[in-house]
């Protein structure tokens, strides 16, 4: 009988049926031809006949094919078998790759899974944090033209200590002479960032950030208006200014339902009424990423603002109050022309304006008035550069995270690798070429990096509120919410890329350089005392790195742990502040009267434990005062207003004398007598003790009172202001001495109720005496302290989770290793134990194998850590860089997690009998 | 082909209608199936295998027969064809309509017998 099945095939081969269905047509056809062969046989026909009348059932050479494939649905793709030679079809080779690598995974979970998670666990921290980065560092000012183009110029006085700079104002006639004289730059625009009560028809007050510009402000960003008109010249003339606004877009649409429903709308800003003129583009919310600000208004409006009578301070030439500038730098100049033009012209201001422009000049504790130029927009120009290296070192921090990642997967693979020698070298023995299994191992590499990027993914959402809230706490509200752009998705897929190629490079040449020969000859005994060299070094740099991690940690650690050991001279607990600005509501003088209501209603409620009104809290700012010291020399000191409460309030404790009395506390400035209250250090400064009650402190005339003599009635113990500098000197003075501080008073709570609470409380109390008064959000005082040490506790924490992470990992790749080792030398530790050794001295064996590894990345990670450990030495307290007790602290740990690793490799080395492993042979 | 030819089409919608009544009342392969066409229309119906399987693959597709593998022991394993509930409601319509015309048809050209 002929054979029908090869004719029938090659009838059916155009269609790209699946193999099986194929067959099974083949088969059923066949069949058909084989009974009709038969019965024609039987029938007595001859052989060749009975072939020829079957032949006939397949019609025409196309019939079949053409019906079949009006039934049949062809394969999807025609791929090649993997590790087969792509013959020009790289595409479909890869797809073939990663169809294929995908199923080999997925049947290897015990590989796969741990693999996943060392890139999930690398690569997601890492995206969290430079998903931060982006938005704080690298994130365009929306509607910003040309941003490289803007800089910030700053006018002011800076200590001569170094310690901070004292604002200078410039008035507009001075801003003119400047602008028309320059040359490095072609745009000079005035900004002030404020903070101010904004009411919008019958909702309620809220305070909102708003800026006073010159009118210049958008034309200098190149930010074109949204809906309405810009700013004009004619809007921003001295002394008041037209009472117009710019809204935020935002603003625009919750007040207004839209931006074209905002124009010529009026709004309240600090009680003063403004027209709504224009709505700023979409997002913009001011020259900081993290700015906020909702409403534009003139800077010549600053008077009128204010409630001023005489507006002369701000429109006089010796006046101002604009002191940071947006400038755009001409082409060809750098911003150090910029900064020599502008200090050169500030000479000549003085020059040609003596009397006006004194203020430019040295003083005692300051340096002239200088233009300090910072390029780019975007960060507060002070901070900017702690933030920069904050991220920087969190970068850098993800960078290693990512190097372990890869030296883990790495690992994990080459071990694999090994496994798969026989099989990849089969597949080479079959004709697949070294490029092509290359292509193989690598789409597999690329394929769990990809993977592990993804479920890093989920992972970065969880870490980036993390890091959000540990890089912003004093921000509470403003930073809610940091998207992930997909600049930093794109980055993320491409580290995963280059992580999984890099990693999959070494298993990638192992496949390649393989030969049939020698791993088929191999079978199932490996080499006996091949040591994997590949993978010991992986596993030295794995070592290394967690080990610079955990040094970096426990240095944190301690830190934040001497931080909060300090010694405060106050007990922050249970205290709430809430902080109050009455100089945007229109108070003059009948301020203090509305403190005086305030606490007098506070006490009398009795719903907390103890109330306090101060200028300032500790940690929220102080005052410059000048005492003469007996020998006739000015001494600036920190200054303080306080009520009769202040300091049993704060649990500060008094060394000498009393508190204020109520009476003097809110007694007008100009009474006399005032006491005063020292700090100890100011007593043992001006006296060389602390008893000093009831002598007096000279004080030096001033702009609003004369020379005189202040009577000291007590004597307090040092209250810190930061955690880590000296104890400044300090005097306390009644609340009603200092003008400002009425203003911007801070009402003080002790109480174990909550800060919404107590705020919602003393809100009701607020109500009473001035509705129209918004009342901020009360802020826990240990949260305040805790703002100081922000950097601290953002590496304290990233630096232990992600050491402890590097540590997790490293451990893995010594068990992998050492469990691996041990099993390739069963036969020479049967042989050994044959011969007499003691299971011990097999341990021994098992153990000096991980001890050298061990050895070699402490070394390594030493090196690493002394150089990486200068990089957080700035944020060190209490602790220096190069502690030897951290180090031996940190090796320590290293060791118990080497030896861990080693335990169940040497509990089965132990266990091998020689009999097996001879009888293996 | 033993059919003249013009009646392809006719020949083709009325197999349909042969291999769901072949398969009604007992699983068949696809050779028998073939030669009770054969036989049964006395020569004048006849199909290949080339057209015959796709056909029965049509119709599996459709839902109206089921085909499976049936080994026996001794014999080679064969593919047989039964009828599904859905054949089924399509055999018994198709024969009704079938009637119905052939009906129609007599009353037209054998007028005067009827």
């Amino acid at each position: 009988m002929p054979d029908w099945r090869l004719e029938i095939r090659s009838r059916l081969q155009n269609l790209r049926l699946a193999p099986e269905r194929e067959s099974e047509i083949v088969e059923e056809v066949a069949q058909h031809l084989d009974d009709r062969y038969r019965e024609l046989r039987s029938a007595g026909r001859t052989e060749a006949d009975a072939a020829a009348e079957a032949w006939r059932e397949l019609e025409a050479a196309d019939v079949l094919g053409r019906e079949v494939a009006r039934v049949e649905r062809p394969r999807p793709l025609d791929l090649p078998a993997p590790g087969a030679d792509s013959k020009g079809r790289v595409f479909s080779a890869l797809l073939a790759d990663i169809r294929f690598a995908f199923r080999t995974l997925r049947k290897n979970p015990s590989f796969s899974i741990p693999v996943l998670l060392a890139m999930a666990l690398s690569i997601g921290p890492t995206t969290a944090i430079v998903s931060v980065s982006n938005w704080l560092l690298w994130r365009p000012l929306p509607g910003v033209q040309r941003p490289n183009e803007l800089g910030i110029v700053w006018f002011g006085q800076w200590f001569k200590d170094g310690e901070g700079m004292s604002p200078t104002g410039i008035s507009y006639q001075n801003i003119a002479d400047l602008e028309s004289a320059a040359k490095s730059f072609v745009g000079f625009a005035g900004v002030a960032e404020r903070s101010d009560t904004l009411i919008i028809g019958d909702r309620l007050p809220e305070r909102v950030s708003t800026a006073a510009v010159t009118s210049d402000f958008f034309k200098v960003l190149g930010l074109s208006i949204r809906t309405g008109r810009d700013f004009q010249p004619a809007d921003d003339l001295p002394p008041f200014g037209s009472p117009v606004a710019i809204i935020g877009e935002g603003l625009a649409q919750l007040a207004f339902g839209s931006p074209e429903a905002a124009i010529g709308q009026k709004i309240t800003v600090s009680r003063q009424p403004f027209e709504i003129i224009g709505v700023a583009p979409e997002g913009f919310a001011g020259i900081d990423r993290l700015g906020q600000v909702k409403v534009w208004m003139t800077a010549s409006t600053m008077p009128y603002l204010l409630g001023l009578k005489d507006p002369s301070r701000y429109t006089q030439r010796r006046g101002g109050s604009l002191s940071m500038f947006v400038v755009r730098i001409a082409g060809g100049r750098t911003w150090s022309d910029v900064e020599t033009e502008l200090t050169n012209l500030m000479g000549g201001l003085v020059a040609a304006h003596p009397e006006d422009n004194q203020k430019f000049l040295a003083s005692p504790n300051r340096e002239a008035v200088t233009a300090r130029v910072f390029e780019g927009l975007g960060e507060e120009p002070l901070t900017r550069r702690r933030t920069q290296r904050t991220i920087t070192l969190l970068l850098g921090v993800g960078a290693v995270l990512v190097l372990l990642g890869c030296a883990n997967v790495a690992n994990l693979m080459v071990f694999r690798a090994s496994r798969r020698e026989r099989e990849v070298a089969l597949r080479k023995a079959l004709g697949a070429s070294s490029a092509r299994l290359i292509q193989l191992q690598l789409t597999e590499s690329w394929l769990l990096a990809v993977g592990g990027a993804l479920t890093g993914l989920v992972l970065a959402v969880a870490l980036k509120s993390v890091l959000q809230d540990l890089l912003f706490p004093a921000r509470p509200g403003v930073v809610t919410h940091i998207p992930f752009d997909i600049r930093v998705l794109g980055l993320t897929l491409a580290v995963a890329t280059a992580t999984g190629l890099v990693a999959g490079l070494a298993p990638a040449w192992i496949a390649a350089r393989s030969r049939l020969s020698s791993a088929l000859a191999r079978g199932s005994s490996r080499n006996i005392f091949r040591t994997p060299k590949l993978r010991s070094g992986l596993a030295v740099v794995q070592l290394a790195l967690s080990l610079t991690l955990l040094i970096g940690a426990v240095l944190l650690v301690t830190t934040v742990r001497n931080l909060h050991a300090v010694d405060l001279g106050f007990n922050p607990e249970r205290i709430t502040t809430i902080n109050f600005s009455l100089s945007s509501q229109g108070y003059a003088d009948n301020g203090l009267s509305f403190w005086k209501t305030l606490q007098a209603s506070a006490d009398v409620s009795r719903q907390f434990d103890a109330v306090a009104t101060g200028t300032a809290a500790p940690f929220g700012g102080k005052f410059s005062v000048r005492v003469l010291q007996p020998n006739g020399e000015v001494l600036e000191v920190a200054g303080v207003g306080a009520s009769a409460n202040y300091f049993r309030t704060l649990s500060m404790t008094l060394l000498r004398g009393r508190e204020f009395t109520e009476t003097e506390a809110f007694a007008a400035p100009s009474s006399d007598p005032m006491p005063i209250i020292l700090s100890e250090t100011l007593a043992q400064r001006l006296f060389g003790s602390i008893d000093v009650v009831g002598r007096t402190v000279r004080f030096p005339k001033t702009a609003s009172s004369p020379e005189r003599d202040l009577p000291i009635v007590g004597v307090v113990r040092d209250a810190r202001d930061s955690l880590t500098g000296q104890n400044d000197p300090y005097v306390y003075q009644p609340f009603g001495r200092f003008h400002f501080g009425v203003r911007q008073g801070t009402v003080i709570v002790r109480s174990e109720r909550t800060a919404p609470d107590i705020t919602a409380a003393v809100r009701t109390m607020v109500a009473q005496i001035d509705r129209s008064l918004p009342v901020l959000p009360g802020v826990p005082l240990v949260t305040q302290i805790d703002r100081r040490i922000v950097q601290q506790r953002l590496f304290a924490w990233t630096l232990s989770v992600l050491g402890g992470l590097g540590f997790v990992l490293a451990a893995l790749g010594v068990y992998g290793l050492v469990a691996q080792a041990t099993s390739e030398r069963a036969r020479e530790f049967g042989i050994r134990m044959a011969i007499g050794a003691s299971r011990s001295q097999i341990a021994r064996l098992v153990f000096q194998f991980a001890a050298v590894i061990a050895a070699l990345g402490t070394v390594a990670g030493i090196v690493l850590a002394y150089f990486g450990s200068r990089a957080v030495s700035s944020m060190l307290f209490g602790i220096t860089a190069l502690d030897p007790r951290v180090y031996l602290v940190a090796i320590g740990a290293l060791a118990v997690v080497v030896a861990a690793a080693c335990a169940i490799p040497a509990i089965r080395a132990m266990r091998v009998q020689p009999v097996d492993v001879l009888r293996a042979d | 082909m033993a059919v003249p030819s013009g009646s392809r089409e006719l020949k083709k919608g009325s197999a349909e209608l042969l291999i769901l009544s072949l398969v009604q009342d007992q699983a068949r392969h696809g050779y028998d199936i073939a030669k009770l066409i054969e036989l049964r229309s006395g020569g004048e119906l006849k199909f290949h295998a080339a057209s015959l399987y796709p056909l029965l693959y049509r119709l599996e597709k459709r839902g109206w027969i089921e085909g499976r593998w049936v080994e026996k022991a001794g014999a080679r394993r064969r593919r047989l064809y039964r009828i599904t509930p859905a054949g089924r409601k399509i055999l018994t319509a198709q024969q009704e309509g079938w009637k119905a015309f052939v009906a129609a048809i007599n009353r037209v050209t054998g007028g005067e017998h009827a």
